[in-house]
């Protein structure tokens, strides 16, 4: 698959199959934003082709939860556009003392971590997340990793820095560098 | 379908800043025009151009459409954008020509209202979202909305209401929705 825009090829020529836990480490503005996108069908790629089996669910850095609409708003709505309940993975976020409070109050960490549960409503069979661990304090990564250890289906992450995803414990890593996927040996500290 | 209505309608509802000033300045309008076809078409103008920014154009730069583009039905949300865009534009609408009824103290054709805030709310909606589609903003999508109003606002102020011009909302709406697809 290749990407490119005026600037220049962003991804060339990536082949990738996610069936397990897959971490993708870029520094930033390597592209791994974009992979993402493409990968959920928000972007198409400039060549090649991308197939989705199943429902994803989607984690991008910025979240995808209206800031003027409360947390619990959000959460039913998509939970209602899925046909499913909202109360069940609220309660397993912590979010319970956050319902009423607009999204756009939250710390950071909460918006991440709602936006999180977003993702996961419905039982999503693939799930896609863009820097999870971005700006979380310990409690929130735990969450992070729990999910990922917890989730039974294939998982993409995408990382800007190794330490924070070891723990992850991830099937494969790859390096995403001049727009070209390598493996990676994950070593804390090294990158 | 009810799901997204209602989100759209929250959203609305939350901005009522803009909304206040949509319905404020349609009064005003009510008593600078005389013509109550061509402040008809000014106060639509203002409601449509404003919402359309809050309900598409701010969801785009917020990053919350690629929620929704995410759940696959474009056309619901379309639809519902639409819905939203027709209300506003309709209470604009009313609240001009309650003001202009009163300071005129005649009773003009008010049934223009309906495909009038239809085919502004349909022609909004589609410029926003082609702006989206353009990776571009405002500017892009009052530009458009401008150019596809212009015929109608001109056959409107002139009084001809043939079935021609009677048929654009309809037209634009089912367009907007074809489009959905491509566009969301």
């Amino acid at each position: 698959m290749w990407k490119g825009y005026a600037s220049g090829w962003v991804l060339r020529g990536i082949t990738l199959s996610v069936r397990d836990v897959v971490v993708i480490y870029g520094v930033n503005g390597s592209g791994k934003s974009t992979l993402v996108k493409i990968l959920a069908g928000l972007i198409p790629p400039t060549r090649g082709k991308v197939e989705r089996r199943g429902r994803l669910g989607v984690v991008l850095q910025q979240p995808m939860m209206h800031p003027d609409l409360t947390v619990e708003e959000n959460l039913r709505f998509y939970a209602k556009a899925l046909g499913v309940d909202h109360r069940e993975t609220a309660e397993m976020f912590g979010l319970g003392r956050y319902l009423r409070a607009k999204f756009s109050q939250l710390s950071f960490g909460w918006r991440r971590r709602a936006d999180l549960a977003r993702a996961l409503l419905g039982r999503p069979d693939v799930l896609l997340l863009d820097e999870p661990m971005l700006g979380l304090d310990r409690e929130g990564r735990r969450v992070v990793v729990e999910v990922v250890h917890s989730f039974k289906g294939p998982v993409l992450v995408t990382a800007s820095s190794v330490c924070d995803y070891v723990e992850l414990n991830a099937d494969r890593w790859f390096e995403l560098k001049d727009g070209v996927l390598s493996p990676l040996e994950p070593i804390c500290g090294r990158i | 379908m009810w799901a997204y209505i209602e989100r759209e309608f929250r959203i609305a509802a939350r901005s009522w800043e803009v909304l206040t000033s949509s319905l404020l300045i349609a009064s005003a309008l009510g008593l600078v025009f005389g013509e109550y076809a061509a402040g008809l078409v000014a106060a639509n103008l203002v409601a449509s151009a404003l919402h359309s920014y809050v309900q598409i154009l701010r969801e785009e730069e917020l990053g919350t459409l690629d929620g929704l583009r995410l759940l696959g039905q474009p056309e619901k949300v379309v639809g519902a954008k639409f819905l939203v865009l027709f209300s506003i534009s309709l209470a604009a609408s009313s609240s001009y020509s309650a003001v202009h009824i009163a300071a005129s103290m005649k009773i003009p054709e008010l049934w223009i209202m309906i495909p009038t805030a239809m085919y502004f709310a349909a022609a909004a909606a589609a410029s926003a979202l082609l702006s989206t589609a353009a990776k571009s903003g405002v500017t892009l999508s009052m530009t458009l909305t401008a150019a596809l109003v212009l015929g109608y606002s001109a056959s409107l102020t002139a009084g001809r209401l043939d079935p021609a011009v009677l048929a654009m909302p309809l037209a634009a709406l089912l367009t907007l929705l074809a489009l959905s697809r491509v566009l969301t």
